[in-house]
């Protein structure tokens, strides 16, 4: 009984917290002018013309093809990424050398910078070296373990790991480098997979340095391509707006159900009794 | 102890990863912007609007290639809103595009700092003699010319017209008043109690308070780029507005503060308001599917017999002073703003077309709401007067100053005239600076 | 067995045991671990940290030079902007409401999915839905829709972006989900063992083994919350409105750097929201050796 009442519980929090969701995926099918008069969850009247406008594609490009776009960036950003801070993050935590508190501040520093005001600097930088209307400039700063929330995230995490681990690696005769490869690694995956899920996520959405970096429209991504239908100075489709927005929706929902099963399968022991 | 995963899985995983986004990053590489192999050129051209004016310009820009064989365009385009941010921090970094669009109220901010190259002399030089002359003034600068309207449009109040038949409000006629405009929109209100309002208020725009100072024979901004009019004048107005908003003539401020030009915060559009101030190129061909009705459109009441309109660019092609190929990127302006053919595809898509015989052309393919929009401006043609100079540096700030101070008497924070004082101190400061 | 006797080879590899003791010792290995980390910093984040920061002292419209004034925009920041001060007003509220809210939100949903069930898998992922859209002009649309006047009402406004915020706790959410399995069984297992009920437990086995991620999840949502640009963007349409009741710090910034090309002034007004921001954090890292406990001890 108890796991009934459990699962109502959980079901009526998601009910209030869905609404707005269930709002959204209706009125991609609702036509445009009931979409900004009415406030009814079942339409009046159901149309698949949202979604036919947005598989027409924009200027001549597929959704296929922003699709394609929008996954080689997150890709290319979760790989970096879980790459770089995983490194950074072991010697922030597990390795003792003259200046790491400092620079571990500096890290955490360069999270409290507006990205506004750095926006322009970094886009000169790119610009002097010819990267920009390319991916580079999206998928370069993630190589190069800029992203200092998962730095942080991930030092946490190797810091609960008890100190025994160390000991125990030593004795067998590990090196940093292969107690990094064999033991920490392996045991802060939840860390891992948190950070590579995160980053597919916000690289999916991060409309801004998409806009300032891509100029040609086949090279944008989904994100980007989805705000092209919002001009508000000519006419707005905002019936294929909400079609979009489902659309892209769907490839990340679906990239988070299979992947969040993971946090679950690296379930680490202290290890001390095996 | 569970070890988890041995690293050589995941290591070779994350190779084979790395190894195709490496080829999808290469894959992506564009040519570089404005190069030129042989005779070849390549320029960029930028703008905003949505997908259908992508797709009529592309075919456009297909066609400019076709007539110029060593001449390259490579187009992006972004919503209003994105695109000025985008411009900004391309032009601030270095990668301006060689063709921009360009709205007439940043025109004077963009060149005043030297980013604009002229296009009435030099080698970025466009043929202006079809375009109506009046317009041209919207994007002179110290005698200079820097921005050509391809389009032209003009102030306009629609209104749904069988909402006003049924609740008895008497339809503009020509030289209708404000009272007129007044009683009409009480009668609205009146009749559904309140549900549909008569029209959106429209006291924080500073465009439609600039109709009613021509009206009075003053301006928006003198020539030498101070404010035309005093905290007098603002009061005045904003007596009138909030008037009606007191009445119930007009939206409640809940409902007002919300307008940001955009249509899903527009009151009409949400059938709570019946009528409005608007562009008459704002009008394409789901406007009435979006709206949900019809309307009709008439020129602005006047207590002056003037009707205080003018010509407006709707907005402007540019030529970005550092383009490493201004003729190449004049040609395009030309083509687009005189080629017949190319005016035949744009059609309507940015405006009333600002060159006279292609203006004609469109003009007889229209039907549905485009039509309807082209018919008023040609009515009102006659009473139209040039377009001011563009307004200098910081009069965006003034404007958006303009609706928030506004905000603060509807939702009575502050009395009119406080208001008036403070917004004229605010818009002294921003211009001056 | 016969007593080894030491060859060069084992004296070799003795020292070099010595030296493992302490990892520490060879700072070699930890800068070549950080390598892709200071090569980032010094391509792409000190250079531009740096540059705004002369910004900060400049006068700078953003096309044409520079022009140096010293002091002088922080100085009209102090004295003479009104806005700045709502701005900072709206943004302490902000942080104040939101930030606890959505730590507790994430961690009692964390709670409360943290035991085994086949349904695991659809309840995360539904949890997590929200956060999933980001803060899209779309969302603003949905949200207009739900709350109606109340966006536009100088009272309600910021509330309004507060339960966006909030009704995107998602990825702290994960965060503690992923803290949580980090936790043996056997702490459990010898918890029951003892006889402690579930509120007992939460105190004593959970809650401290999941303090470094609480830490870390209350740094930077408190971070996050000082910045928060995107929602109040969307909503009011880059305004700040009604009354600047929505003037988010960051989005004052905004407007002052790209809609009125001072972007001198707004470089100012980011290195003080770096130095308020900053303090907090260090606050907050000093009272963390109160509360936070790392199982793997002092390192």
């Amino acid at each position: 009984m108890r796991r009934f009442g459990w699962h109502v519980i959980c079901l009526v929090a998601l009910a209030v917290l869905l609404y707005p969701i269930a709002w959204l995926l209706t009125a991609s099918v609702k036509p445009a002018n009931e979409i900004l008069s009415s406030l009814r969850l079942v339409p009046e009247r159901v149309i698949m013309g949202n979604y036919a406008e947005v598989f027409r594609g924009m200027a001549g490009v597929s959704v296929w093809r922003f699709l394609a776009n929008s996954l080689i960036v997150s890709v290319g950003s979760v790989v970096g990424t879980v790459v770089s801070c995983s490194l950074a993050a072991y010697a922030f935590s597990w390795l003792r050398f003259r200046l790491r508190n400092v620079l571990f501040a500096f890290t955490i520093m360069t999270i409290l910078l507006p990205i506004h005001v750095l926006l322009i600097p970094q886009y000169t930088i790119f610009q002097r070296l010819d990267l920009v209307d390319t991916y580079w400039p999206l998928i370069l700063p993630k190589l190069l373990a800029t992203d200092a929330f998962f730095v942080f995230l991930i030092v946490q995490f190797m810091r609960s790991l008890p100190r025994e681990l160390g000991d125990a690696a030593r004795i067998d005769g590990c090196g940093p480098i292969r107690a990094f490869a064999y033991v920490v690694l392996p045991l802060t995956r939840p860390a891992l997979v948190t950070t590579a899920i995160f980053t597919f996520i916000w690289s999916w959405n991060d409309f801004l340095s998409q806009l300032i970096y891509l100029n040609t429209p086949k090279n944008y991504t989904l994100p980007l391509a989805l705000r092209l239908f919002i001009d508000q100075t000519s006419q707005t489709s905002y019936g294929a707006m909400m079609a979009m927005s489902v659309l892209t929706l769907v490839p990340i929902a679906l990239f988070f159900f299979a992947f969040q099963r993971l946090l679950v399968e690296g379930v680490a022991t202290t290890g001390l009794s095996g | 102890m569970r070890r988890g995963n041995r690293p050589g899985g995941v290591a070779r995983g994350i190779a084979l990863a790395a190894l195709g986004v490496l080829l999808g990053a290469t894959a992506a590489c564009g040519s570089d912007g404005g190069s030129s192999s042989g005779s070849n050129v390549t320029i960029r051209f930028d703008w905003w609007g949505n997908p259908d004016r992508a797709e009529v310009t592309e075919r456009a820009i297909d066609l400019f290639e076709q007539k110029n064989p060593t001449i390259k365009v490579e187009t992006s385009y972004a919503e209003f809103n994105a695109y000025f941010q985008k411009l900004t921090t391309q032009i601030a970094g270095g990668g301006a595009p060689d063709v921009l669009q360009m709205d007439y109220r940043y025109v004077r901010e963009y060149a005043d700092r030297g980013v604009l190259s002229e296009l009435d002399s030099g080698p970025s030089q466009v043929d202006t003699a079809g375009v109506t002359q009046q317009l041209l003034s919207g994007g002179t600068i110290n005698g200079k010319l820097y921005g050509i309207p391809p389009t032209q449009n003009t102030q306009v109040f629609s209104y749904d017209f069988a909402q006003w038949e049924k609740s008895g409000a008497a339809a503009p006629k020509d030289g209708w008043t404000w009272t007129d405009l007044k009683t009409a929109a009480q009668k609205v209100s009146d009749s559904t109690s309140g549900a549909v309002r008569g029209l959106g208020d429209f006291g924080g725009i500073e465009d439609w308070f600039e109709v009613w100072l021509r009206q009075q024979g003053k301006q928006l901004y003198t020539p030498d780029g101070k404010l035309g009019y005093t905290a007098a004048e603002v009061a005045q107005w904003w007596q009138m507005t909030d008037g009606m908003r007191r009445s119930g003539a007009s939206t409640p401020a809940e409902l007002t503060t919300k307008m940001d030009g955009s249509q899903a915060n527009d009151p009409v559009a949400q059938k709570k308001a019946s009528a409005g101030f608007g562009y008459d190129s704002g009008f394409t061909a789901k406007s009435w599917e979006i709206l949900g009705r019809e309307f009709k459109l008439a020129a602005f009441p006047t207590d002056t017999g003037k009707i205080g309109q003018y010509a407006k660019p709707a907005m402007m092609f540019s030529v970005s002073k550092r383009s490493e190929h201004k003729p190449e990127a004049a040609k395009l302006i030309n083509f687009l703003i005189n080629d017949a053919d190319a005016g035949k595809i744009l059609g309507m898509s940015r405006g009333l077309p600002a060159n006279a015989q292609i203006r004609e052309q469109v003009g007889g393919t229209l039907s549905g709401p485009p039509a309807v929009g082209f018919q008023f401006e040609q009515q009102v043609a006659a009473k139209l007067e040039p377009a001011p100079p563009p307004p200098p540096k910081g009069a965006g700030t003034v404007k958006s100053t303009f609706q928030r101070v506004y905000d603060d008497v509807i939702f009575e924070r502050s009395t009119i005239a406080q208001a008036a004082d403070k917004f004229i101190a605010e818009a002294q400061k921003a211009i001056s600076t | 067995m016969a007593v080894q006797v030491l060859g060069s080879r084992d004296v070799v590899r003795a020292s070099r045991e010595r030296q493992r003791r302490r990892y520490g010792e060879r700072p070699g290995i930890a800068y070549l671990f950080l390598s892709p980390w200071v090569l980032g910093a010094l391509l792409l984040t000190v250079g531009p940290m740096l540059g705004s920061l002369y910004l900060s002292f400049t006068d700078y419209d953003l096309f044409t030079t520079p022009e140096w004034v010293g002091l002088e925009n922080y100085r009209n920041l102090f004295t003479d902007d009104s806005r700045f001060v709502a701005a900072v007003w709206v943004t302490v509220r902000y942080v104040l409401i939101s930030t606890p809210l959505k730590l507790v939100a994430a961690l009692a949903v964390a709670l409360l999915l943290n035991r085994a069930s086949r349904a695991q898998g659809f309840y995360r992922s539904a949890f997590y839905a929200p956060s999933l859209l980001g803060a899209s002009v779309a969302v603003a649309l949905v949200w207009r829709v739900i709350f109606g006047d109340l966006v536009s009402s100088p009272r309600y406004a910021l509330l309004v972006i507060v339960a966006l915020a909030v009704w995107q706790f998602g990825a702290p959410m994960v965060i503690f989900l992923a803290g949580l399995e980090q936790i043996p069984q056997e702490l459990y297992d010898a918890s029951a063992v003892d006889g402690a009920g579930w509120w007992r437990t939460l105190r004593s086995v959970t809650l401290p083994m999941l303090s470094p991620v609480i830490f870390f999840n209350l740094v930077l949502e408190t971070i996050h919350a000082f910045q928060a640009f995107t929602g109040a963007f969307v909503i009011s349409s880059g305004r700040g409105g009604p009354i600047d009741s929505t003037l988010f710090y960051t989005l004052y910034l905004y407007q002052k750097g790209f809609n009125e090309f001072r972007m001198g002034y707004a470089s100012a007004m980011a290195w003080v929201l770096v130095l308020v921001v900053a303090a907090i954090t260090a606050v907050l890292f000093r009272t963390a050796r109160m509360w936070v406990f790392y199982a793997g001890e002092d390192r």
